[in-house]
């Protein structure tokens, strides 16, 4: 199968970022999980993790929730409906490229 | 661009096990279903002390219980222990209306294991009468039952400790058959010796997890 290479371009420019992937690929199997975890897993630092999470927020692809787990304060990253659609189709559309391509 | 799209579903498959070990790296699932246990246990002896059928009526209650509060339970528990140190991740949660399901399903699937044992058990015990047999056998199945649930839950948590304790369900179900206690005390000492093993190995968990792992504070505040 021949490929478009305007494909590539519809890849979703703030998910196809390895920082931001990595991120959506930690939530996306999950419920929603803290900052802490998220800082554990990726081996970001804190800066540059607080950025990149704004930056999905503000795509309205995160939902960020403050509360407590006893005195420990949290804040609790999800992805949203348009998160999860978002990141499917971005995995869909990989997945298209990947299979057109020749070996 | 093959190895990115392999990558990705690896990454997600990495960050799903990852999320499932985050639940029981800090032994507190294990102890409290070490505790859980020790509850089905006692059910079980109050069986055997009083001459009553106290776990039948019991039993759904404490299912029922197990279903929808052990993990809520697990949970807050974990606010003191883990949270601090290693984050917080929230696993998927399974609807409440397959969770009611599964329940309907599991009781129902248990009620014809139930009345097909009872009538087999009823046939053996006609037989053992009549030819001097007995059902010393069933600690053994009861063994290899909870080894097998325990196997599922090392395959799922991908933790080779519950290998460990399935290992002693065994070999406590072989041993129970052996040394021929009467049903409900040889449920309750299963029951006991698997809570047991699953609470010291829990509590060991925990307290290697609370040496090696100090709470998170390097003096920034939280974004």
């Amino acid at each position: 199968m021949a490929i478009d290479p305007l494909q590539i371009t519809k890849l979703d420019s703030l998910l196809h970022q390895q920082s931001r992937l990595l991120i959506m690929t930690m939530l996306f199997p999950v419920e929603s999980a803290d900052f802490l975890y998220l800082l554990q897993e990726t081996a970001l630092t804190k800066g540059n993790l607080s950025t990149h999470l704004a930056k999905l927020e503000k795509a309205d692809y995160l939902s960020v929730e403050k509360t407590y787990r006893g005195k420990t304060p949290l804040t609790i990253y999800a992805l949203t409906t348009s998160g999860r659609d978002a990141f499917a189709t971005y995995r869909r559309q990989l997945r298209e490229i990947a299979d057109a391509l020749p070996e | 661009m093959n190895d990115s799209k392999h990558s990705i579903e690896n990454q997600i498959q990495i960050s799903r096990i990852k999320a499932i070990r985050h639940w029981i790296q800090d032994g507190v699932a294990e102890t409290i279903i070490g505790i859980y246990l020790l509850i089905f246990a006692a059910l079980f002896l109050a069986d055997f002390a009083s001459g009553l059928a106290v776990s039948t009526f019991m039993l759904p209650v404490v299912l029922l219980g197990g279903i929808f509060l052990l993990s809520p339970f697990v949970r807050w528990i974990k606010g003191f222990v883990a949270v601090p140190r290693t984050g917080f991740v929230q696993l998927r949660e399974t609807p409440l209306r397959q969770r009611w399901i599964a329940l309907v399903g599991g009781l129902a699937f248990g009620f014809v294991i139930a009345f097909i044992g009872s009538r087999q058990i009823d046939q053996l015990g006609r037989v053992a009468t009549q030819e001097g047999l007995s059902t010393i056998w069933l600690p053994l199945i009861q063994g290899v039952v909870l080894t097998l649930l325990l196997i599922g839950m090392g395959f799922y948590f991908h933790a080779s400790r519950f290998y460990v304790v399935a290992i002693v369900s065994l070999f406590a179900g072989g041993f129970l058959m052996l040394v021929q206690l009467e049903d409900a005390i040889g449920t309750a000492v299963i029951f006991g010796i698997v809570g047991v093993t699953m609470i010291i190995l829990g509590i060991g968990v925990m307290r290697q997890f609370m040496k090696n792992t100090p709470v998170y504070n390097d003096g920034v505040s939280w974004p």
